[in-house]
């Protein structure tokens, strides 16, 4: 019984010794994990593989002008009215085809020639919404239109190169497609520092790390301008570790500028949003509904501050843009500078990519959209052209949640996925509102990371459409029940509310028994009835009003 | 809207839900080895017999179901609940018992609820409460995995007859037979041997850890834990299972036991060995970890750990069952919604408002 003792007492000293190896094991991971934590400073995200080759920023690649362009026209600018030009009226490059509504920027033709068709067309897979179509084909000449120009910026006041930059079309091109005039003018007075972001965290995409590399010279003028029109104090130029040629570049730009400063980040996925950049450089978190200019910070994208440059010194509207153009395996790589309106099959053809193999898809590879329709021209703010090939989602089949958190551990907002997913699917809208669907930045990273191979997005863009609408509606029965009631109070006081509804439908019965024997086409009877009810109540509201001006 | 997602495994690399699930299983075979070693062929017995079973079970229900088979019956989760079932009971139970069990486990606690991921209780733990509910005499004979010395006596055509071909009653005396035979007290695990024998007052501890006369009950128990406890720790460096609920679940459970050790003195033995007893380990890695039934928030997590570890050593130390972790983990599994409720996390910017 001693030996055995004796034997246990060695056993428990080596497993002792072995637990205390291990307790110091964790100790130094957890240790590490924290520190890792403290020096990225951002919740969540995915360190995904960056999938870019430095070859392909360092040259710009340019392509002939296409012979038809299709330029996409939202659908609200058509109502208005604020499309200027006529089928058959020649434009010339830089003339603007349709003037601004609200949040919609004036568009401008990118290329001289005629304009051939104003058609409508659904996309699906593009907000399924209408758009009207302008077709304008090019005769190859680019002539231009004289523009204004301020390359003296600095005798105008900054309301006028803010209506310049409104006019010259400039929306923010890191995918948003917010006015930046609009921006410009909410934070006058407000920021007091300005943060340029040049990190596309996206895989694949180059284009911004390539307009660095070739023209910093000129994003340092855009910046200046910025700088003088907000009298912001210091400039933050946000740039990823592994872009060193551009950092290299910028560092040079910015010598003679003691207040700019530029900070190399680290490489995770939704680094590239305003949000989490703000995260990361000021370790601040903006307030739940509002904007970064509650904290003095104004963000803009590098395109975004390009081509207010080019807008405001050399007078171009905004008409062109790079566009990263890439395979799944990397085989091909390049940037493209491109007009906007540009029918992608057309850029296809001309770089001999074989398209008919592959789906195409538009945006970075998390976010990103699938096209059917290869017609589809460039858009301002679509930045990527990716092709993939067609068999990629075929063995990935949606099973059920386990609820392994693997996404609300890498949601950069801090949101609850599997939550809002249950809820979203259950039609909870209550419940989702709750847990704050609305806050969703749809990165994408949920469904990147789910081992299920659920479409989370899909569940919460339903959802988010479906409150929008419940909104729309509590909002329009509140407005018409107050009108109601307005209208009904009226009424009371005239007194004239029993008389128009005895009077006015007896009228109208008799009035209309004669016509409908008269004619058996139910159509034509159903116009006239309208037409005539139309009448009818013009004539009445006439009377009510002329009744009203007597009272008074 | 029409939106169809993109996923491709060039940018970043996921686990699909059957790996994750194989990993689990290949995770539990260090433990089942150590088992092996020591209790021969009939764990592998039961263990087959319970997987079987589940997995016809889960093959009958899904058709009935009328669901795709392709998705649902390829994620393992019904593998893993059968071996998890078959290691919790008595290695020389009838064959019986392993079948009834894997039918509450598969489709009274997961499949009518609605499938994989859906379930509230855990199904293995559901299975192995309502078994030990309902045989409560066949359940708690331990006797078989604590008398080492009788179990190597045996043979495999001997194990094979006992679990196949006897009758309950020829069952129930054989039990007794075999109790009068060995000179230990039967009908329980180590801890609740312990409690019975010495309730001593201690004066010194490093003297007592080694005073029991029957140290050689439990030393087994010590190894088949500490192979379970290497395989929860490849787990949690695969980053399959959250550390933070096992561990706060030992951490619970051993402070109530070091408060019970040095303070109220119902049970005697030294709190750390009191981790490595019984089917804890197995428990806080394999059963209490299980993603479906556990809290998906980071303190509801802690929470629900704590709440286990706090609830094993009640059970142990006042209520009637010696195996206290099947009735505190589907305790613990009735709180979840509540704990997620209470422990959502604040989102961006909420904090600074």
């Amino acid at each position: 019984m001693i030996t055995l003792i004796n034997n246990f007492k060695q056993h428990l000293f080596m497993c002792v010794n072995f637990v205390w190896v291990l307790i110091r094991l964790c100790y130094i991971h957890v240790k590490k994990i924290i520190l890792f934590r403290k020096s990225r400073d951002l919740y969540g995200g995915i360190e995904c593989i960056s999938m870019k080759t430095s070859k392909s920023s360092s040259r710009l690649e340019y392509i002939p002008i296409p012979k038809k362009i299709f330029i996409l026209v939202d659908d609200i600018i058509v109502l208005q009215k604020k499309i200027i030009v006529d089928v058959g009226q020649s434009v010339l490059l830089g003339q603007v085809l349709s003037l601004g509504y609200k949040h919609i920027a004036p568009i401008h033709s990118p290329v001289s020639g005629i304009v051939t068709k104003i058609s409508q067309k659904k996309y699906n897979f593009f907000l399924n919404k209408r758009f009207s179509i302008i077709n304008i084909r090019s005769d190859g000449k680019d002539t231009k239109i004289d523009s204004i120009l301020m390359s003296n910026y600095k005798k105008f006041s900054p309301d006028e190169i803010i209506q310049l930059i409104y006019n010259s079309g400039v929306v923010g091109l890191g995918g948003a497609g917010f006015l930046s005039s609009k921006k410009l003018q909410y934070s006058i007075g407000n920021a007091h520092t300005l943060v340029v972001n040049a990190a596309e965290s996206e895989p694949y995409i180059t284009s911004d790390d390539c307009l660095i590399r070739n023209f910093a010279q000129e994003v340092i003028q855009g910046c200046q301008i910025i700088v003088w029109i907000l009298k912001i104090k210091c400039v933050l130029i946000a740039i990823e570790d592994d872009k060193n040629i551009a950092y290299i570049k910028i560092k040079k730009e910015i010598k003679a500028f003691p207040n700019y400063k530029i900070y190399k980040i680290k490489r995770i996925y939704p680094s590239g949003s305003s949000k989490q950049l703000i995260k990361i450089l000021f370790n601040k978190e903006v307030p739940l509904g509002k904007h970064s200019t509650s904290l003095g910070i104004v963000v803009f994208n590098v395109s975004t501050i390009f081509s207010i440059k080019r807008a405001v010194i050399n007078g171009e509207p905004l008409i062109e843009r790079i566009v990263t153009l890439s395979d799944r395996r990397l085989s091909y790589q390049k940037n493209i500078l491109v007009r906007v309106g540009t029918p992608i099959n057309y850029i296809l053809k001309k770089c001999n990519i074989n398209y008919k193999d592959n789906s195409v898809v538009i945006g970075g590879p998390i976010t990103g959209l699938i096209i059917d329709d290869l017609s589809f021209p460039i858009l301002k703010t679509s930045n990527n052209i990716l092709c993939l090939e067609l068999n990629f989602m075929d063995n990935r089949l949606e099973s059920p949640c386990i609820r392994c958190t693997a996404c609300s551990r890498t949601c950069p907002m801090r949101l609850l996925p599997e939550q809002l997913y249950f809820y979203s699917k259950s039609f909870d809208h209550n419940k989702s509102r709750e847990y704050h669907i609305n806050e969703c930045i749809e990165c994408g990273i949920c469904e990147q990371v789910c081992p299920s191979n659920i479409p989370l997005l899909r569940y919460f863009r339903k959802e988010k459409l479906k409150l929008n609408e419940i909104i729309f509606k509590e909002n329009m029965s509140k407005k018409f029940k107050k009108l109601f009631v307005s209208r009904q109070s009226r009424l009371n006081s005239s007194g004239l509310i029993n008389e128009n509804i005895i009077y006015s439908s007896n009228n109208l019965d008799r009035v209309l028994d004669k016509k409908v024997v008269c004619n058996t086409d139910i159509e034509y009877i159903t116009i006239e009835k309208s037409q005539f009810m139309r009448k009818k109540e013009l004539e009445e509201s006439i009377a009510r009003a002329k009744l009203k001006r007597n009272i008074e | 809207m029409d939106y169809r997602y993109i996923k491709i495994n060039d940018i970043y690399i996921c686990r699909s839900t059957n790996n994750i699930m194989l990993l689990a299983i290949l995770a539990t075979i260090p433990g089942v080895i150590i088992e092996f070693y020591y209790f021969k062929i009939a764990v592998l017995i039961q263990i087959f017999l319970s997987v079987i079973s589940s997995i016809i079970f889960e093959f009958i229900f899904l058709k009935l179901r009328k669901k795709n088979l392709y998705t649902f019956f390829l994620d393992y989760s019904s593998v893993l609940t059968g071996i998890l079932l078959g290691l919790s009971l008595p290695i020389l139970s009838p064959w019986w018992i392993s079948i009834v069990g894997s039918f509450f486990s598969i489709i009274v606690a997961k499949q009518l609820y609605g499938g994989l991921g859906n379930n509230i209780f855990n199904p293995a733990m559901s299975g192995y409460a309502i078994l030990s509910i309902s045989f409560p005499i066949l359940m708690t004979n331990w006797s078989f995995q604590n008398n080492l010395a009788l179990l190597n006596m045996l043979n495999v055509s001997d194990m094979m007859s006992i679990i196949f071909f006897t009758d309950l009653e020829d069952y129930y005396k054989m039990m007794s037979k075999f109790s009068e035979m060995s000179n230990f007290i039967t009908q329980s695990t180590p801890l609740e041997q312990m409690r019975i024998q010495n309730r001593s007052i201690v004066t010194n501890i490093t003297s007592f850890i080694f005073s029991l006369e029957n140290i050689d009950i439990y030393r087994h128990w010590i190894l088949i834990n500490f192979s379970f406890f290497s395989g929860g720790i490849f787990l949690l460096i695969k980053k399959i299972i959250c550390w933070r609920v096992p561990f706060s679940f030992l951490f619970s459970l051993f402070i109530c036991c070091s408060l019970d050790f040095f303070y109220f003195k119902h049970i005697n033995i030294f709190p750390l060995i009191q981790l490595f007893l019984g089917s804890t380990m197995m428990g806080a890695f394999f059963i209490a970890t299980d993603p479906v039934t556990t809290s998906i928030t980071k303190i509801g997590r802690i929470i629900f750990g704590s709440f286990i570890g706090i609830f094993i050593w009640i059970i142990r130390v006042f209520g009637g069952y010696p195996d206290a972790i099947s009735f505190s983990i589907l305790l613990a599994n009735s709180v979840v919604p509540l704990i997620d409720y209470y422990t959502q996390p604040y989102i961006y910017g909420k904090k600074t408002k």
